[in-house]
């Protein structure tokens, strides 16, 4: 017995560890609850996410879409950045239905409007990110999100949500930099920017100098940058990003939906999502 | 692993170093669960968060954290996990057990002196979860000197 016992010893404690292992793994994927349907109220956010292309459903139906009066224009020089809004609607369509003018989400809180839309926004899909960016995963994203916009061209819809993690010192600032330039219309600019150099501002004792740096260089308007950044505009937009992530119970960054599918970590990558991707235009990998 | 018959006549060396395997043994058993919990994390895409210092997100999310598919956290359990085997077995009399937990104690330690570099010079960023790792590591290894000091000598036998 004696002579067994170490041996029975490491196996229990090896099928504990592996127990506990899957317990804290399924804990951790447990996937946010459904999204309750959108209800028929002016609060909810019509998000119609484009549908694989020839579905039949609703393609031509007269848009519920029509511009909102508290929803600001897109800005004319953003091109390829299409700012589109997303206006409440009452209707009740069957989910992805897609509209040619806008994007309509039907699941979870609203979020900001007008939209950060990088892409055709008519395109049958439609990824939607949450991100941070203080955030290393997110910052590793960035560029392959580029390529797959590239690659997929007009099918291919990219949403940025803001999601400022309060772990990191500096996301929230970074967020309401961004922001404030996309008042100016040059949101995708400094993102690309606050990504691209990272791995400066986020060690940086100081971020202020580094984010005027940034709108300078991608040609803002400092002072109005400045202001806009402390402003209500700003954080209003953020907080309604942030409302809808929580509404989707997101807890971490990045967060990818495609048409509506959150997409696991674990297929965060290139192949796993040109699958997704593919998979939502029904068609054979791309 | 073969078992050889533990040995017999126990001098007093030989009950402490037996203990230390013991104490050895649920030492790296802290190991392991760093690791597994720091494993889930990585395949969950989560990133742990850190309490006492800021990096966890850095350093976890790093090129370094895994090798390939096979993140580094998962290797660290099972390295853990073999020595606890290991050291277990060395305080149940297995002598050839104690000679491979050292090895591994020290390959361990080789790695984990590899790993605070890349945080210090590298990543410029510190995670509580592999200092703790760290710390854990050392201890093995702290135990491993002391076992081979309290190694019986020719002379403690006559």
């Amino acid at each position: 017995m004696r002579r067994s016992l170490p041996f029975l010893i490491i196996g229990a404690v090896l099928l504990v560890a592996l127990g506990a292992g899957v317990i804290l793994f399924r804990y951790r994927m447990e996937p946010a609850p459904a999204p309750p349907p959108a209800a028929p109220t002016p609060a909810s956010t019509a998000i119609e996410l484009p549908s694989p292309s020839g579905s039949p459903t609703a393609t031509e139906a007269p848009s519920p879409i029509t511009s909102s009066p508290e929803i600001t224009p897109p800005p004319p020089d953003v091109s390829p950045t299409a700012e589109r809004s997303a206006t409440p609607t009452g209707t009740s369509t069957p989910k992805a239905t897609k509209s040619s003018k806008s994007i309509v989400f039907r699941y979870g809180r609203p979020g900001a409007e007008p939209l950060h839309i990088r892409g055709d926004p008519a395109a049958p899909v439609v990824l939607e990110e949450f991100g941070d960016f203080e955030c290393l995963p997110c910052s590793i994203v960035w560029p392959l999100l580029e390529k797959l916009e590239n690659d997929y061209s007009n099918r291919l819809v990219v949403v940025f949500r803001q999601h400022p993690l309060k772990k990191h010192r500096y996301a929230l600032d970074a967020a309401r930099a961004a922001e404030a330039a996309g008042l100016q219309g040059k949101f995708w600019e400094m993102h690309d920017t606050l990504y691209r150099n990272r791995a400066t501002w986020v060690p940086a004792d100081y971020l202020g100098p580094n984010l005027n740096g940034y709108a300078t260089e991608i040609g803002l308007d400092l002072d109005r940058f400045k202001t806009d950044m402390d402003g209500e505009a700003v954080a209003r937009r953020i907080a309604a990003d942030q409302d809808r992530g929580e509404s989707l119970n997101i807890d971490r960054t990045p967060v990818l939906f495609i048409n509506g599918e959150q997409i696991a970590p674990t297929a965060r990558d290139e192949k796993g999502l040109r699958a997704a991707i593919d998979k939502a235009l029904g068609s054979r990998p791309h | 692993m073969s078992a050889q018959n533990p040995a017999p006549p126990d001098s007093s060396r030989d009950r402490l170093r037996k203990r230390l395997y013991a104490v050895a043994a649920i030492v790296a058993l802290l190991g392991v669960a760093d690791g597994i919990y720091l494993t889930v994390e990585h395949i969950t895409g989560r990133t742990a968060e850190c309490i006492a210092s800021s990096g966890c997100q850095d350093v976890l999310s790093s090129k370094y954290a895994a090798m390939g598919p096979i993140p580094l956290a998962a290797l660290g359990a099972f390295a853990y996990f073999t020595v606890f085997s290991a050291a277990l077995l060395a305080a149940f009399g297995y002598r050839k057990c104690g000679t491979f937990f050292a090895l591994v104690v020290v390959l361990m330690f080789s790695t984990t002196l590899w790993l605070l570099y890349l945080q210090a010079f590298v990543l410029h960023a510190f995670c509580d979860y592999c200092l703790f790792s760290a710390g854990v590591t050392t201890v093995l290894t702290l135990i491993v000197i002391a076992n081979s000091l309290l190694r019986d000598r020719p002379s403690d036998v006559a």
